[in-house]
């Protein structure tokens, strides 16, 4: 071997001298999810996403909110009180604010994480990263972590603020915030039912069609059953809207409700652990 | 095995490695020794099962049978650990479109890297100088060309100084600019990592590789360093000479030649007044000794051309692929 080779060999052992190797284990499960996970926060908060989903939902709770506690009742003037006029108006603007954060949430929950899966296999960028020392299960939990946190932040948290001083304006009395705060809870829960449902359908399904088309038809199908079979409400997260506004009315939950979002729960997990079973076994 | 039994020595090692879906193999039964050090070619046509063997070593795809291992440690229980120590470039490498090339190098290290973050930045500008594009490092990938995805493909997968170094078709994508940079830096790698790559181009192959492996059909066909493939490792070899003179004499020449036990076959062609024979032999050193010698034996033959036909690995990769009875696809 060349002086000039060996020169060059101890040159490269010294440039990597210089660098510190990550320190987690040699096969750990949670490899390479630190830095999976900034880039996941990454992408909602450090680009201009967070603006445009703070537009979109703020506008489209709050806005609606809004609207319907202090526009409609201004454009109806002193027309003829309406049935709903009748109803106590915290219970009202309750009742209109979980409809929309629930609503809109979990759709909005299925849109924005429909792509996170799919789009990394379908596009290669998943065999990309899993060529590095990342473990399938860091990167399923980094989605799943990264997605709770923007859903949250922004279909949430964001607008649940915003509708608090709504709620105070229009009726001149706020929520007691910790039942209001744990409502909130109950309406997070709710959609990360949806998301960790969508990331589930991502690692099992190769079409985007699929992964919305199921996830939407559980939403949407979850409602129909509750009506024709109330056992139903019971397994599937379909009762969620009126337990956070009784919640957050500071009425006491049945039995029934408390089960309910037991179970919504513990499907969050089984979906959770099934994506990472799943993608576990995946070839890419 | 040239040496190849130490597993100090060995950076890949594949026994009965196989890989079917749906019942069909697309890689059969591989046993593979790369040795440390070693640029490796792993040649064959599209289909043959370079990508799959690739993947399988990544741990991207499970094998169906069989064993490998990377740095000793099994391709399916130490994944993680063996991706600690290896750069990869796909054949078709994608990045998040929205990242510029520094990010994508600076996300990628800090896979392998804690820190600092001041020795990582400047770890990310060497590679974006060593590929060439420090001039673009800031412009998002989803505007790079074909080309210029290829060389960041190349820097990611050397940012972490890797030890096995992994390339699917480094080169196919590049114009000839591009491809002469691409072997060039890989001529500049190979003191300090050992680089397994695949490819279809045999002229990439013959100007960088060591050792070389020839797949098709998911079989391999042929494993060895590349001087002693391009020699023939059997001796065969083919001689060629240009002759002229009475065409009976000729014909006694031939018939004299072609009885010969280390003689397997003659060709005759003409090119003008002259004969062009291809005589190929089995036994070179006792052709190059008796050859010529048996021919001047008629004083009505007159010699103007003699020699050794010298192998490109082209001859060398489609006689094998003949050989095993399968077109190349």
């Amino acid at each position: 071997m060349s002086i000039k080779v060996t020169l060059q060999q101890d040159l490269v052992g010294l440039q990597r001298s210089l660098l510190q190797p990550r320190s987690s284990g040699p096969a750990g499960w949670w490899s390479g999810f630190d830095n999976m996970f900034a880039k996941q926060l990454g992408e909602w908060f450090g680009t201009q996403r967070w603006l445009v989903q703070s537009l979109i939902w703020l506008g489209l709770i709050n806005g609606l909110l809004g609207f319907v506690l202090f526009i409609v009742p201004a454009l109806a003037g002193s027309a003829a009180s309406s049935p709903a006029d009748t109803q106590n108006p915290m219970l009202k603007g309750l009742t209109l604010l979980f409809s929309f954060a629930v609503e809109f949430g979990a759709i909005g929950a299925v849109i924005l994480t429909q792509d996170e899966i799919i789009g990394e296999k379908q596009s290669g960028t998943a065999a990309w990263i899993l060529s590095k020392p990342v473990a399938r299960v860091a990167f399923i939990l980094s989605k799943l972590v990264s997605g709770t946190i923007g859903v949250l932040v922004f279909v949430v948290g964001l607008p649940a603020i915003v509708a608090y001083a709504e709620i105070y304006l229009a009726v001149g009395q706020a929520p007691a915030l910790p039942a209001y705060v744990a409502a909130m809870g109950v309406v997070a829960l709710g959609l990360i039912f949806y998301l960790s449902l969508t990331i589930m359908l991502g690692v099992l399904f190769n079409s985007r069609v699929a992964v919305i088309g199921t996830a939407l038809a559980v939403f949407f199908g979850s409602s129909i059953l509750a009506e024709f079979s109330p056992a139903t409400a019971l397994i599937l997260p379909s009762g969620i809207r009126d337990t956070a506004t009784a919640l957050a009315y500071g009425q006491p939950l049945p039995t029934d409700n408390w089960l309910m979002l037991g179970v919504t729960a513990l499907w969050a997990i089984i979906f959770s652990v099934i994506a990472i079973w799943r993608f576990q076994q995946q070839e890419l | 095995m040239d040496g190849l039994t130490s597993s100090a020595s060995v950076v890949i090692h594949t026994t009965g490695l196989t890989k079917a879906y749906a019942g069909v193999k697309v890689l059969d039964a591989l046993n593979l020794q790369v040795p440390r050090n070693s640029i490796f070619g792993f040649l064959g046509p599209n289909g043959s099962g370079k990508s799959t063997t690739i993947k399988l070593l990544l741990g991207l795809i499970g094998p169906t049978a069989g064993a490998a291992s990377v740095f000793g440690q099994s391709i399916t229980g130490m994944s993680v650990a063996i991706r600690q120590r290896v750069g990869y470039l796909a054949q078709d490498p994608r990045y998040y479109g929205h990242m510029t090339a520094r990010q994508t190098l600076h996300f990628t290290a800090r896979f392998f890297y804690d820190g600092p973050a001041k020795r990582i930045a400047e770890r990310v500008g060497e590679t974006l100088e060593l590929v060439g594009l420090a001039d673009k490092a800031d412009r998002p990938i989803r505007a790079f060309s074909g080309g210029e995805r290829q060389r960041l493909g190349i820097a990611q997968a050397q940012v972490n100084y890797p030890d096995l170094l992994i390339l699917d078709e480094p080169a196919a994508a590049l114009d000839p600019q591009g491809r002469h940079d691409v072997l060039g830096i890989m001529e500049r790698l190979r003191n300090h990592t050992t680089i397994f790559y695949s490819t279809h181009i045999l002229e990439d192959v013959q100007r960088v590789s060591d050792r070389v492996a020839i797949l098709n059909n998911g079989r391999l066909l042929a494993e060895a360093p590349i001087a002693e493939l391009l020699a023939g490792k059997s001796g065969a070899s083919i001689y060629t000479l240009t002759l002229r003179g009475d065409p009976d004499e000729l014909k006694l020449a031939q018939s004299s030649i072609s009885s010969q036990s280390w003689v397997s076959g003659i060709s005759v062609r003409q090119s003008g007044r002259d004969d062009i024979w291809q005589v190929s032999v089995t036994d070179a050193d006792r052709a190059a000794a008796q050859l010529l010698g048996l021919i001047m034996k008629s004083a009505h033959i007159t010699v103007s051309g003699f020699g050794r036909k010298s192998h490109n690995l082209e001859d060398v990769f489609l006689q094998i692929v003949e050989r095993s009875g399968n077109n190349v696809h």
